[in-house]
């Protein structure tokens, strides 16, 4: 089943993902980030990261949580599949992303996010669900 | 995700349409459009005239919130938008109205080779690239420095490459600002921003990125095209890349600061991503240094990717690039801002003026050009789609006296990358570019539909618009022969 849906927008990529609590959204947003790089299922959960993140309010707490897996990617060469956090009062986020180094053989890249935006960011409740939009910059 | 623009929308005459300051009682301008009646209908389309009266509503905003014929949706701002605020009046400076990949810009060079002498040798010139320049994800560049010797190139930003043998003094001469913004601030740089450049100087980057060899398709314009040294049929190189994951992270970091300080300055934006403050602030000192810091790593960058392309030419030709004639035209930003005095209702004024998605087109008489080009006006550079063509224009006095000299900066996408990747496949990308002999290679199979020409604006039609209302005139129109995608 897919965790997160592909969105319209002109020039970047949009994601939609909906789930039944927060710590979910994160998760499979994380997750989704992961995917639009590189075929999740060829990221191997091997070599695990601590990431601590803090904002003001949810939405910036995952912007910026993203931000800091996007880091990893991008300076210390690591792509992750899994992930283990805990939220603390919407604010913080402490977390253990669960990856490996980049492997040109076996990972085929599919796009290139270099930022992740506030744009369309907004965690919201819509039935028994939370759902939020992401866009990332490509 | 995208929705159509509801909002008011005024035909002014062929080529302008106003979005009038009453729409949103915080406006503090009108909006004004640069378009024409074949483009309004796929304008309106997504969101960006929203965008367009959002800008509006930022402190300090003189004349108007302008967007260009190749606007569509953005962060804050569209793409494809201008917007000048008056540092004297509480004028803001806002990251979101430079953009992500500050100083993504396009340069031209010129050669003294002919389309059939090309012919023959195209595919070993496009596959030369293809090894010789760093492209696409993850592509790291061959240029490794000392964060100490970063920080020179985020200050001598092309004049490092020049130091370096990369470059010659007439590249310089041909770069805006002479290749460096001066008062770039490397202290105003965050380590993680300096970690994301270090690896990729001289790397191409990749989606929209490219490098381009065209030839001259048709001149409308002899004199102009004299003076650039160009001749029809004549193989022309073009390079579109910028300041890569530094310019990002510049970006990201002032942002998210700036989102924090809107209550201190008493700043309401309608948009987070139009967080701003105000120029003279430290605040803004301290972006702005930044900004000029990725500005410069960007003008450099492309210096070192015109040196690739100059070695892969020599390798291919057994011929020097002197003796090849590979020189600069120009090299131009269109994501950047820029501090500039404007005659604002009769009075001069200094403007932050943030052109995101859009081109510099200052008129004849202009010190700021090379001294060659201060007669006809500066040289402006709009890359099509890869299948389609590009242009060559020149900036004019309407620019100066409506725009605050600026136009467009491209095709504009028309599709999105999803929609792109839906209604086409690589091979019938690569089957409609072989039938017009185009040779293509990419880095990323992905990049192939995404940058179909089909995704993109009529770049004809955005270009008669600027043409048509006057801020920017034909000289010459490109068609590609062989294109490196990231």
């Amino acid at each position: 089943m897919a965790f997160y849906q592909l969105l319209e927008h002109t020039a970047d990529l949009g994601i939609r993902v909906s789930e039944k609590d927060l710590e979910s959204i994160f998760i499979n947003s994380a997750r989704a980030m992961s995917d639009l790089i590189a075929d999740l299922s060829t990221i191997k959960p091997v070599i695990p990261v601590k990431i601590k993140v803090q904002a003001q309010d949810r939405d910036e707490l995952l912007k910026n949580w993203l931000s800091e897996l996007l880091y990893h990617f991008h300076v210390k060469e690591m792509l992750f599949s899994k992930f283990d956090i805990e939220i603390f009062d919407d604010k913080v986020i402490s977390s253990i992303a669960t990856g490996e180094k980049v492997c040109d053989t076996r990972h085929s890249f599919k796009n290139d996010i270099k930022a992740v935006t506030f744009h369309a960011l907004n965690i919201h409740r819509t039935g028994n669900q939370l759902s939020t939009d992401i866009v990332f910059d490509v | 995700m995208t929705s159509p623009y509801t909002g008011p929308l005024e035909r002014i005459d062929n080529y302008h349409w106003r979005i009038p300051s009453h729409f949103m009682d915080s406006m503090r301008v009108d909006g004004m459009i640069y378009a024409n009646d074949k483009l309004i209908d796929s304008i309106r389309h997504d969101n960006a005239l929203q965008q367009v009266a959002n800008v509006a509503t930022l402190p300090g905003i003189v004349k108007y919130s302008f967007a260009m014929p190749d606007i569509h949706w953005g962060y804050g701002f569209s793409i494809g938008g201008m917007a000048a605020t008056d540092i004297e009046q509480g004028g803001v400076i806002s990251p979101g109205g430079v953009g992500y990949d500050i100083n993504c810009g396009v340069r031209l060079l010129r050669t003294n080779i002919l389309e059939k002498d090309i012919t023959p040798r195209l595919k070993e010139i496009v596959y030369g690239l293809y090894h010789n320049v760093p492209a696409g994800v993850g592509a790291k560049g061959d240029i490794r420095v000392s964060k100490k010797e970063q920080e020179k190139i985020l200050t001598q930003g092309a004049k490092w490459a020049l130091s370096k043998g990369l470059a010659t003094e007439s590249d310089i001469e041909y770069t805006e600002e002479n290749g460096a913004m001066e008062g770039a601030n490397p202290d105003a740089v965050s380590d993680r921003a300096h970690e994301r450049g270090r690896k990729q100087s001289g790397t191409l980057g990749s989606g929209n990125h490219f490098i381009e060899i065209q030839a001259v398709d048709e001149i409308y314009d002899e004199n102009a095209a004299d003076v650039f040294g160009i001749l029809k049929d004549q193989v022309v190189v073009m390079i579109h890349s910028g300041s890569r994951g530094l310019g990002y992270q510049i970006c990201d970091d002032y942002a998210k600061k700036m989102v924090h300080t809107l209550l201190k300055y008493d700043i309401n934006v309608p948009d987070r991503q139009l967080a701003c403050v105000p120029f003279n602030s430290d605040e803004g000192r301290l972006y702005f240094g930044a900004m000029k810091c990725a500005a410069n790593y960007a003008w450099n960058n492309r210096q070192c990717l015109m040196h690739l392309v100059r070695q892969t030419f020599e390798n291919v030709f057994e011929q020097s690039s002197q003796a090849l004639g590979i020189s600069l035209i120009y090299d131009l930003a269109h994501n950047i801002a820029k501090l500039e005095e404007h005659i604002v209702d009769g009075s001069k004024k200094s403007l932050c003026v943030h052109r995101k998605g859009a081109t510099r087109a200052f008129g004849p008489g202009n010190t700021a050009l090379p001294q060659r080009y201060q007669q006809i006006g500066q040289p402006v550079i709009i890359p099509g789609d890869m299948g389609t063509g590009s242009y060559l224009l020149l900036g004019t006095q309407t620019a100066m006296d409506e725009t605050f000299g600026t136009t467009c900066h491209g095709a504009g996408r028309r599709l999105s990358r999803k929609a792109a990747s839906r209604d086409y496949t690589p091979a019938q990308v690569k089957k409609e570019l072989d039938k017009k002999g185009i040779v293509l290679m990419a880095a990323g199979k992905s990049t192939i539909t995404e940058e179909a020409p089909g995704a993109y604006k009529d770049i004809d039609d955005v270009v008669d618009a600027v043409n048509g209302a006057g801020i920017s005139k034909k000289v010459c129109r490109f068609r590609p022969l062989g294109v490196l995608k990231g």
